[in-house]
């Protein structure tokens, strides 16, 4: 895909730095439910299992990845955000690819990487999941997929090279 | 370790007063130990075996295979235990009948992934029953009119048609004439004889679910009756029916049965089930809460009892209501009670009564003068009290005299006997506070064996204070043949006994309620010809729940189960507390259910509850929610924030400095006009400030959405005040009725029956063979033991993890030896009784990691517990505790 003048990641530098100025000019949010999903920017690179690992999740920059490769995944990424900016983050598994196995499980993590301040299991379509949530103190959040199989059993493996997802971070 | 606040409080001031002489000197103290009932630690024997894998994940031969594995190992390393059920489909794995000690190296097997205590559940406690004698008449139905299933009955003509309703419970009376023909599934999974609470009593089952116990037919009643000869109709009076027996006709049953029959529901394809059960003070992870919340999943709308454990303070809610997707129900008081009744002559005024058991019934006709102790009056607080152990009545004085005798300050009791002995015919009891009281006059004592041979019956303070006024000039009652229907003076408001939240992870629990106060409904013919009874508990608000999930299925057949959750809270109303106050949302959720508006409104607000967590950890919160539009007409309301009472951390109600609310940047004053297009939604962006008070208490309210039409939505939110990691968890247990605190965790001698408190130290340590030995119980019968060290361990709040360390002579860990997770709290910190619950035991059976069986020397145990919430790498998150040193031998 073309390279985007400007990086959303930048962006949000930027507004950390500006605060207090103007807001930075962002693309308008996109507030019907039937919004082009914007395309898929690269996949997750593994090892993702932790905090420090974590790979950038940038915003209107889906990722695709794969609950898999090894018992127990848990993929985890970070972004930054600006106080008072108004999130929504989405799971969609067979929405994505018909094939896959996934009911995602997802959560947001405060930046201590351990704190749950969101969690959903099914308020997208179908299994997907679908978080809407606003950022009260600016930082670096984390945000934790897994499937609702890993979340519910301590031991279950759920590595099945099937469940594949895509997750998107935008703005509301 | 360490006692709740309020009890180190007085702990504290027993320290400053002990100036004087004749005072124990403070800890560390060197001594003996102390002794337990020999029953008590043989009686912490059975547990859940939670294997690795989903069930859902397995096939059937996967699943058997990693059972019979389990099987092979547990048997090859020697360990004594004994398999009492295994699981297939919500859970993988056993229940098991092993020692505390033995359960260490079970825990340690390859493929194990938990274990969790089996607990015994008792039939839903029978709050009330003062009116079965009086519970034949039609008119005390108001429990349908108050959550609208009447209208829903009469104008929509719903009845559960078609809509299969699964029941766990004591079964069904089949003989019934309210359930002709209704039961489509039923199974009995224990047989008439089996009683949990018994040593030795097996299962049995057999097909038939016929109820001998009574409280399944209870429930059914309430879900779908229909008996248009006896004039009763339940919520939903069409349902089709599954009974799943779980208990015997007399004793308890215990949560591996339940889990037994959860299974067979979801076989049996029932698209509601109804759970009047539970353990309380539990985790959402315990085995029957997260398999109901699977089936939930599945599609199964679950509805339960959050439990009638509200006077245990805060997070008693049981499982399986605590399912993170479970309907967790509270009850609400009913609100006309069918009363029985005298006339006051001169001046005729009717008053109902309520039977204090144990005393013979008023009969009809009684007719009798009415006297008191000269100089009573309504604010008297010792009245019929003895005084220095002496009665305040002339003997003689009330001979033939209905007495009027005002509530408090000694047992009702001891108010009774000395009536009687003066000559009282009757005793009349006023309550010192608005409503009913609570009372009973049956012998707590065993050497206390006095009959009360008269009748006793309580009526409304106010009504005893008008009686006192008349007495002076000569007054009469006379009990009349037919009850009455009175208001009920703490009608619509949240029943004293329903459970309070939160879970122990902070999520809000109750999430509504429903009538559960003064509930008519079914009982066994043989036990009541009649076939009616009044009850109360939330064991009856639960089959509410269940009966109208059943109505709004009826009515909207593509409502998914977590549709008909979000429709009921969505369109629940908060009720009050006797004190008119806005009752806790940790006790009543979103409120009591509304049928007519659930299966009406156009919008629905996601999520439909808010848990905001712990103030310290998060600070000001923001919380998104949806509101969203099926209909072809906007949808206005005006948004308002409705605080709610608090609770403190005893789970006392307060009065709230409440939590400040904005939505999309904007305080709301008096409301906030929002608009939700149709066909469309839109996002309220709340912004929460938690109170500074109480400390280590809980917060809440309501976000109100009312509608131009007269329509109001809810959206209630919870909270924590302060620090969640400053609540303690390894706290003492008090065995002198709360005068002094024994300091716990202990270390137990099951050989001695003897414990020795954390500090005690010790002139000569324990010795354990790690052998089986014959000793001596309390009744002298020979009994074997496992001669190995036991821990006493009270847990003063939920725990997330318990793991137990063995420590060489040197205090070197040798490794971790047992491990648990999601530990419910205890039930009190005050010992009584083996039923207590007031502590739980863990041991050790001297074998390591590795198998091997450690050589002879001197140990010790380390305790670490991990608290709900608590984050493993900060180290205030976890409690300690390490044992005396004892020998192995």
């Amino acid at each position: 895909m073309p390279p985007r003048p400007t990086s959303p990641l930048l962006l949000l530098a930027l507004s950390a730095v500006l605060a207090g100025c103007a807001q930075p000019q962002l693309t308008p949010p996109c507030l019907t439910p039937s919004c082009p999903t914007p395309p898929v920017s690269g996949n997750e690179t593994e090892p993702n299992d932790n905090a420090a690992a974590a790979n950038a999740l940038a915003i209107d920059r889906p990722l695709k990845g794969r609950i898999a490769g090894q018992p127990r995944d848990m993929d985890l990424f970070k972004f930054d955000a600006e106080a008072g900016a108004r999130l929504k983050l989405t799971v969609i598994s067979v929405g994505a690819d018909p094939q896959s196995t996934l009911d995602p499980y997802v959560e947001v993590l405060l930046p201590d990487g351990f704190t749950v301040l969101e969690h959903d299991d099914d308020s997208g379509a179908e299994l997907d999941s679908e978080l809407r949530f606003n950022v009260v103190t600016a930082g670096t959040y984390f945000v934790a997929v897994t499937s609702f199989r890993i979340h519910d059993d301590e031991r279950a493996a759920d590595d099945r090279a099937t469940n594949t997802y895509q997750l998107a971070l935008a703005r509301r | 370790m360490r006692r709740p606040l309020g009890l180190a409080v007085l702990g504290l001031t027993a320290l400053l007063t002990a100036c004087g002489p004749g005072h124990n000197a403070p800890t560390p103290a060197t001594g003996t130990g102390s002794k337990l009932p020999s029953s008590l630690a043989a009686s912490n024997d059975r547990w859940f075996v939670e294997l690795a894998s989903d069930p859902g994940a397995l096939t059937a031969q996967g699943l058997g295979a990693q059972q019979a594995t389990f099987r092979a190992q547990a048997t090859a390393s020697g360990i004594d235990y004994a398999e009492l059920a295994s699981y297939h489909t919500l859970f993988n794995g056993f229940a098991v009948r092993a020692s505390p000690a033995e359960l260490g190296r079970l825990s340690r097997l390859p493929g194990v992934m938990g274990v969790y205590p089996v607990r015994q559940i008792s039939p839903p406690r029978i709050l009330n029953t003062t009116l079965n004698a009086q519970a034949l008449s039609p008119d005390v139905m108001s429990a349908l009119e108050m959550t609208g299933a009447d209208i829903a009955q009469s104008q929509f003509g719903l009845s559960g048609k078609g809509i299969r309703v699964g029941i766990i419970d004591t079964g069904l009376d089949l003989g019934h004439p309210a359930f002709r023909d209704r039961v489509v599934a039923g199974y009995d999974f224990v047989g008439d004889s089996y009683d949990a609470s018994k040593p030795g009593s097996v299962p049995v089952p057999d097909p038939s679910p016929d109820d001998c116990q009574g409280n399944g037919t209870n429930v059914a009643g309430v879900v779908g009756g229909h008996d248009p000869a006896g004039g009763f109709v339940g919520v939903a009076p069409a349902v089709s029916l599954g009974i799943y027996k779980v208990f015997g006709c007399q004793g308890t049953t215990d949560s591996a049965t339940l889990l037994t029959a959860m299974e067979r529901a979801q076989a049996d394809g029932m698209q509601v089930l109804n759970i009047s059960l539970g353990v309380p003070f539990q985790w959402p992870q315990y085995p029957t809460a997260r398999a109901a919340s699977r089936l939930v999943k599945r599609g199964m709308v679950v509805s339960a009892a959050a439990g009638d454990s509200g006077q245990a303070g805060p997070y008693s809610v049981g499982a399986p209501a605590l399912g993170e997707n479970v309907l967790a129900v509270a009850s609400v008081e009913n609100t006309r009670l069918q009363l029985g009744n005298f006339t006051l002559t001169p001046g005729g005024e009717v008053i109902g009564f309520k039977p204090v058991y144990p005393s013979p019934a008023a009969p009809v006709g009684l007719n009798l003068p009415v006297g008191k102790l000269p100089g009573s009056t309504p604010s008297t607080d010792n009245d019929g009290c003895s005084i220095d152990g002496l009665s305040p009545y002339t003997p003689g004085s009330l001979n033939g005299l209905a007495t009027l005798i005002r509530l408090g300050n000694c047992p009702p009791r001891q108010k009774v006997l000395n009536a009687q002995d003066a000559g009282a015919s009757a005793v009349v009891f006023y309550n010192y506070q608005p409503g009913f009281a609570a009372v009973g006059v049956g012998s707590v004592n065993p050497f206390d064996t006095a009959p009360i041979r008269i009748p006793v019956v309580s009526v409304r303070a106010e009504d005893g204070a008008r009686m006192d006024t008349r007495i002076a000039a000569g007054v009469r009652l006379n009990v009349n043949a037919q009850p009455r229907t009175f208001d009920n003076p703490s009608g619509n408001t949240v029943s004293r006994f329903s459970a309070l939240g939160a879970s122990p992870d902070l999520e809000l629990k109750p999430d509504v309620a429903a009538p559960g106060g003064n509930i008519r409904t079914t009982t066994l013919l043989k036990s009541n010809p009649g076939g009616y009874v009044v009850l109360s508990g939330t064991g009856l608000a639960a089959p509410q729940v269940a009966g109208i999930a059943a109505l709004l299925l009826e009515a909207r057949p593509g409502l998914t189960a977590h549709d008909v959750s979000t429709l009921l809270l969505n369109n629940a109303a908060p009720r009050l507390s006797l004190d008119s106050s806005l009752a806790p949302v940790q006790q009543q959720g979103a409120g009591l259910v509304n049928v007519p508006a659930a299966i009406g409104t156009p919008v629905t607000a996601i999520p439909a509850k808010l848990s905001l967590g712990a103030s310290q950890t998060f600070g000001p919160r923001s919380k998104v929610i949806v509101l969203k539009n099926s209909s072809t007409t906007p949808q206005v309301f005006m948004a308002t924030h409705v605080p709610a009472q608090s609770l403190d951390s005893t789970g006392n109600a307060t009065q709230p400095q409440s939590a400040t609310l904005s939505i999309n940047g904007q305080n709301l004053g008096s409301g906030l006009s929002v608009t939700v297009p149709a066909g469309g939604e839109t996002d309220l962006n709340m912004l929460f400030t938690p109170p500074r008070s109480p400390s280590q208490g809980q917060y809440g309210g309501y976000i109100s959405l009312d509608s131009a039409s007269g329509g109001r939505m809810v959206i209630p939110y919870n909270g924590f005040v302060g620090n969640y990691q400053a609540l303690s968890v390894l706290n003492d247990v008090s065995f002198d009725g709360g005068r002094t605190f024994k300091n716990l965790p202990a270390l137990y001698d099951p050989k001695t029956f003897e414990f020795y408190p954390e500090g005690l130290a010790l002139a000569t340590p324990p010795i354990y063979t790690l052998k089986k030995v014959e000793v001596f119980d309390d009744n002298g019968q020979k009994i074997t033991v496992l001669d190995a060290p036991q821990l006493l361990i009270h847990f003063g709040h939920q725990a997330r993890r318990l793991t137990l360390d063995v420590l060489n002579a040197g205090g070197t860990s040798l490794g971790t030896v047992f491990t648990q997770n999601y530990i419910g709290r205890s039930a009190t910190d005050i010992y009584t009784d083996v039923s207590s619950d007031a502590f739980s035991f863990v041991g050790w059976d001297g074998t390591l990691a590795n198998g091997q069986t450690v050589p002879a020397g001197t140990y010790q145990l380390r305790l670490n517990v991990l608290k709900a919430l608590g984050n493993p790498d900060v180290a205030t998150d976890t409690e300690t505790y390490t044992s005396q040193k004892f020998l192995v031998n």
